[in-house]
């Protein structure tokens, strides 16, 4: 055999151990939150909330983290939603998509996607330094919604710009304003990709947990006020571990599990909603 | 009839113009934001700038109670645990994405990348549970004692036997940051213009011949650009790290397997015990602005080669 095809089953080789080495890392991930997440499941764990102590209380499930997690997660979407709706609507429909203005907005949101989200923590944690506001539910999802703003506003820009000129045209020459342009023409033809959206910030918001850790703190009960702490599922599971009780880590294990599980299920409803209702979209 | 048309006219154009206005200053206001971010955080940690610029940077002492707030030893930490992650990460993530782009079908390939997408958008804390349960052990009980044994040399000696290490945050954050890695460098190689390829093979190469001596010094800018940019990824990630690299405070990290104290971890781990001490909060948002500018000079300086390859293939 030729020297150059031994080299080349060689560096295969190494391809292919390489590729199955991080496969098996990643499925490793999955499977030990299901071994784990599994054998500590139950009808308590789900529905209860930690009965005494903070880390130390054995009793007593995870229904704060999960209750917490979904309330942060969606007053933190539907915060940033309102604000990335403006911003894209603004840059493809009242300027053009290429425009200067529209490519440094762009830049900016790029810049901030690229702020680690502790960074951001910090931010909202010095803001509430700053005016003497208590972690609450409210601060948390403030902090939350800067984080999922620029993937959230991204998202829909890319959606936004596919839409054919021609669409646009259509509809200016029937006398409309780009204000109605926007909520009757582009609204129900980029709607697949607005909520594909959504739904992805939604699940990178209940899966953050740095943004979360300063702003929101951590509580036993449930959230019942936008202006007391909140409990979620990551500091859950990051809180509950560090314990060395066997039956507080098990609520761990549990929130880990939920989490996991939550977002996957997001993730695929994301990408399935997206083939779903493209159909009604012209092409 | 012209004056009904008329006076609804007007309300559309008055509906649409607050609506210009509106929006307008709504995307005015990221630029304002990141604006508000950078002088926030460098506002607070001003105070401890302006009494030692050096010692608060470099220094390697860590005690609130004297006053003195090093970063050195931090800053070495996320360093330290991010360059191994990307040792680690670099070789696997490029043969990987060599093996997706160039050898498998285009269908499974399509496939795999969606997996691997899928499954790095796990939540941090879940790779750092999978950290604690699974590298955590496995490095105290056979990587180090193995190490240790073979190689008896600094670097992989430490008297920190509980496997919460700078080896076990890299390997984590590697794991975190590879499918990011592929993903760019995937789309890299893809890039390159199947003609350069078929010239290549004509000539009688092999394919790995044509991938080693064409495509990847073609491509070299755009996977540093890849490697840049999961460089700034990793050395913000929190939580994983927070949960698998041990954080000791007062420790300069040397051996692989001594315990590190990364920049995001700190600010994580002491929000609560800032209030009394003025400079020591000081000090937590000195660390969140060396993060900040740390990680916005490498995405600037990976977006610039990106965008450098695409003006010149265009």
């Amino acid at each position: 055999m030729p020297f150059k095809k031994f080299e080349e089953k060689i560096f295969k080789g190494i391809m292919y151990i390489s590729f199955s080495l991080l496969a098996l890392s990643l499925f490793s991930i999955i499977v030990v939150v299901f071994v784990k997440g599994l054998g500590s499941l139950s009808f308590k764990m789900l529905f209860s909330v930690p009965k005494g102590g903070y880390y130390l209380g054995k009793e007593g499930g995870i229904l704060n983290a999960i209750l917490g997690s979904i309330a942060i997660g969606t007053i933190a979407t539907a915060l940033s939603f309102l604000y990335a709706f403006c911003i894209v609507f603004y840059i493809n429909v009242y300027r053009f998509s290429k425009s200067k203005f529209s490519r440094i907005v762009r830049f900016f949101l790029d810049i901030l996607w690229g702020i680690p989200s502790i960074v951001y923590g910090a931010f909202g944690f010095g803001i509430m330094l700053l005016f003497k506001i208590p972690a609450s539910l409210l601060a948390g999802a403030l902090t939350l919604s800067f984080v999922i703003l620029p993937i959230m506003a991204r998202t829909m820009d890319e959606t936004l710009r596919m839409i054919p000129f021609e669409m646009k045209q259509a509809a200016y020459s029937l006398g409309a304003t780009r204000f109605e342009i926007s909520y009757k023409v582009i609204i129900k033809q980029a709607f697949p990709g607005l909520l594909t959206a959504v739904l992805l910030a939604f699940g990178r918001g209940i899966g953050d947990a740095a943004s979360i850790i300063m702003t929101a703190s951590y509580t036993d009960s449930i959230p019942t006020s936008l202006l007391r702490p909140v409990a979620t599922l990551p500091l859950c599971v990051f809180f509950q571990l560090s314990t060395p009780f066997k039956e507080v880590q098990e609520r761990g294990y549990a929130a880990a599990f939920v989490l996991t599980m939550l977002m996957l299920l997001v993730s695929l409803l994301a990408r399935l909603s997206f083939r779903s209702f493209s159909k009604y979209v012209v092409k | 009839m012209d004056e009904l048309f008329f006076s609804k006219l007007k309300k559309r154009r008055r509906v649409n113009r607050l609506a210009r206005k509106l929006s307008f200053f709504i995307s005015l206001s990221v630029f304002f934001l990141f604006i508000l971010i950078c002088l926030m955080l460098f506002g607070s940690s001003f105070p401890l700038l302006k009494e030692n610029f050096f010692s608060a940077l470099f220094g390697s002492k860590w005690l609130p109670h004297d006053k003195q707030f090093g970063l050195g030893n931090f800053i070495l930490g996320s360093v330290y645990t991010t360059l191994i992650a990307l040792l680690i990460s670099v070789p696997i993530s490029l043969f990987t994405a060599i093996l997706i782009a160039e050898y498998m079908p285009n269908k499974f390939a399509r496939n795999t990348k969606l997996v691997f997408d899928v499954l790095s958008g796990v939540s941090p804390v879940v790779f750092g549970f999978w950290g604690v349960m699974v590298i955590v052990p496995l490095t105290r009980n056979y990587i180090q004692p193995f190490l240790a044994s073979a190689f008896p040399c600094r670097l992989f000696i430490s008297d920190n036997k509980s496997g919460f290490n700078v080896f076990s945050a890299a390997v984590v954050l590697a794991v975190m940051v590879s499918p990011l890695m592929v993903s760019i460098s995937e789309e890299v190689l893809r890039a390159i213009p199947f003609e350069v390829r078929q010239a290549t093979m004509s000539l009688g190469s092999t394919k790995w011949e044509m991938i080693k001596k064409v495509l990847l010094k073609r491509g070299l800018a755009g996977l540093v650009a890849a490697v840049i940019l999961s460089f700034s990824r990793t050395v913000g990630e929190t939580m994983a790290v927070l949960m698998v690299a041990g954080c000791q405070i007062a420790k300069t990290p040397i051996s692989l397997f001594d315990p590190a104290y990364p920049l995001p971890a700190l600010i994580a781990n002491t929000f609560g015990e800032t209030m009394s001490i003025p400079l020591y909060k000081s000090a937590i948002f000195l660390a969140a602005f060396v993060l900040l500018a740390l990680t916005l000079a490498s995405n600037l300086f990976g977006w610039s080669i990106l965008l450098k390859i695409e003006e010149e293939s265009s």
